[in-house]
């Protein structure tokens, strides 16, 4: 009942308009007024403080730090070429550039908004040049965009570990294997598409040029290979790994590129600062809203009453995934993770769902999210840019959803598929 | 009026630069001096106190651009009437959160001020914990000077989300722009 009159305050609050962070903090607010009384509040006040330490959250500010600096200072630009003279001789090779380009790029600076903004200004108007439709080059940049949810370093992944209390190294080891496959598969149907649409091949494979495009951009590729390896090694934490890819991208963009100037500097600076205080308002508001249902024994009591009609993990996961994906609709990435998780992670111990597993199943459910309408501001994004509709341009991304759909399925029922790198670090 | 605004705006933007630099150089430092075999004891404690004093000042900040998620399709569609008083409700609500948040958060004050930090003993709790009633007030005082903005927005039936997209294509754009200047692309 509490779970119930709970959701459907936060739903209405939400639809009406009020802040999503904000109508979490009146639930919790109202929630302990109408329950435990006004004493309470006091509590509310200390977790909001609290809520906003969690140790491994200091990896957020940065990376989405670091990925603005990257947006800003011609290191996607550089990558991009060189991608392209790496595989753009293919049929379709645009299309693929595009998915591998959105891949790195997406969810780095936390806003998907942003990164989907300036990798898609580059990738989408050239694709409409080179006679793809306007509807295929906005499903191509957005699908394969939501897809980079899982391929390290993920925001949306950090935010379920700080909340799931789960290692967010063991999470971006897991998303690697799916992230590669997902993203081969969109090419695939890429290709597929390419050939039933006669669409170009760029320039020839020239060798030349490729090691030209390598040359300028060999220092915007040693950045994931530092920073990743750096945490994948060992050698650094996460949060050490997101500091170093801050000062990897001032390095390469200010000294090596000469693109950073101050204003864009600047400008990164600021759109990293927004970023981070959207995100870890929702996270405090959360925290008191998980005081006020812990204390209500909400996620127990959840626990409980599924457990009582199944305590199959896979029929459990298979009702996980269908919440997430209608949540998914209606939910930024971020604030499904935010809201859900702590409400069902007792379900999945009880069960015995390892919690790495699950984080790859939630932020996949999510990228699916980012694909359907109402609430899809990665797709929005695309579309805005290719100037095409929104749902002209959902019929046409019905292939890449649908393989967005297949890799949540495998992940779902076959764990090693996420889990196998993630046996190697133990 | 304008004026105030544009300060308040400006310095909470000060401070949250200031932050954000503090803590890269403090993870930065603290990753160096751990390789040096040095690690520094106030570390945990004091990157957590930079980590939600920089999230509440960038929240205010957000709030003074209007960039907090939301979901303003429902209340777009509705007539005007409906609309205007939708609008009053959801500046009611951060109004209202905010209020307990400051209310709250200055009352427990003077029970944190017993308290100190851990690694650095000359620091007050009740000092770190301040970052609560000080946003708020901001969280407020943002709210109220943008909601004429809100306002206007809302009677022309523009969507936040929508607007903010396009605002993020605006600046790549100009960056793409300023990029063919310059001849680098």
């Amino acid at each position: 009942m509490v779970l119930f009159l709970t959701a459907a305050s936060l739903i209405g609050l939400i639809l009406l308009n009020v802040p999503i962070a904000v109508s979490v903090g009146v639930v919790a607010v109202v929630g302990f007024l109408l329950t435990t009384g006004p004493m309470q509040l006091y509590d509310v006040a200390i977790t909001l403080y609290t809520g906003a330490t969690s140790f491994p959250l200091i990896a957020i500010p940065l990376f989405i730090l670091a990925g603005s600096l990257m947006n800003t200072s011609g290191i996607s630009v550089r990558l991009i070429n060189f991608v392209s003279t790496l595989i753009g001789f293919v049929r379709g090779g645009l299309g693929m550039v595009n998915i591998g380009v959105s891949m790195v790029f997406a969810e780095i600076s936390g806003s998907a908004v942003a990164d989907v903004a300036a990798t898609g200004t580059v990738m989408i108007p050239e694709m409409k040049k080179r006679g793809y439709s306007r509807t295929m080059a906005a499903a191509i940049t957005s699908s394969s965009a939501s897809l980079a949810i899982i391929i390290p370093p993920s925001i949306p992944m950090i935010l379920y570990g700080a909340i799931a209390e789960t290692s967010v190294l063991k999470l971006f080891v897991a998303g690697i294997i799916p992230g590669v496959l997902g993203g081969f598969l969109l090419m695939v149907v890429t290709y597929f598409l390419a050939v039933r649409y006669d669409l170009p091949r760029e320039e020839a494979f020239n060798l030349c040029r490729l090691a030209k495009a390598f040359r300028e951009a060999a220092w915007a590729l040693t950045m994931p290979v530092i920073i990743l390896g750096g945490i994948f090694s060992g050698i650094v934490t996460a949060t050490e790994g997101a500091a170093l890819a801050v000062v990897a991208a001032l390095f390469v963009g200010g000294v090596i590129y000469r693109d950073l100037s101050i204003t864009r500097l600047h400008r990164a600076m600021l759109d990293g600062i927004s970023q981070t205080g959207v995100v870890m308002l929702l996270v405090a508001t959360s925290a008191a809203l998980g005081l006020f249902l812990t204390q209500a024994q909400v996620p127990q009591q959840l626990a409980a009453a599924i457990t009582e009609f199944t305590t199959n993990p896979w029929v459990v996961l298979a009702l996980l995934n269908i919440l997430l994906l209608v949540l998914g609709m209606f939910l930024h990435g971020a604030a499904a993770i935010i809201l859900v998780v702590p409400i069902v992670m007792p379900l999945v111990t009880a069960v015995g769902i390892d919690p790495v597993h699950f984080g790859i199943i939630v932020t996949l459910n999510l990228a699916i999210g980012q694909q359907t309408p109402p609430v899809a501001s990665v797709l929005i994004t695309a579309c805005s840019i290719a100037k095409a509709g929104i749902w002209e341009t959902t019929r046409t991304n019905l292939p890449f959803i649908g393989v967005l759909a297949f890799i949540l399925l495998l992940v779902t029922y076959v764990p090693q598929v996420s889990l196998g790198l993630v046996g190697l670090l133990d | 009026m304008s004026l105030l605004i544009r300060t308040v705006a400006r310095s909470v933007e000060a401070m949250c630069l200031l932050l954000l630099v503090v803590l890269t150089s403090t993870v930065v430092y603290s990753a160096t001096m751990r390789y040096l075999g040095a690690s520094p004891s106030w570390y945990d404690e004091v990157a957590q106190i930079l980590l939600a004093w920089l999230s509440y000042f960038a929240a205010v900040h957000a709030m003074f651009h209007r960039q907090h998620m939301g979901f303003g399709g429902l209340v777009m569609a509705m007539p005007k009437p409906l609309r205007l008083f939708f609008v009053l409700f959801a500046e009611a609500a951060i109004i209202g959160f905010f209020g307990v948040a400051v209310w709250y958060g200055w009352a427990i004050l003077p029970i944190a001020a017993f308290d100190s930090m851990v690694s650095l003993r000359w620091v007050s709790l009740g000092v770190v914990q301040s970052v609560i009633p000080i946003t708020g007030a901001l969280m407020i005082f943002a709210s109220i000077a943008t909601f004429p903005k809100i306002l206007r927005e809302a009677m022309a039936g523009i969507d936040r989300d929508h607007a903010e997209i396009a605002e993020a294509i605006a600046a790549a754009e100009a960056d793409i722009r300023a990029d063919d200047r310059k001849g680098a692309v």
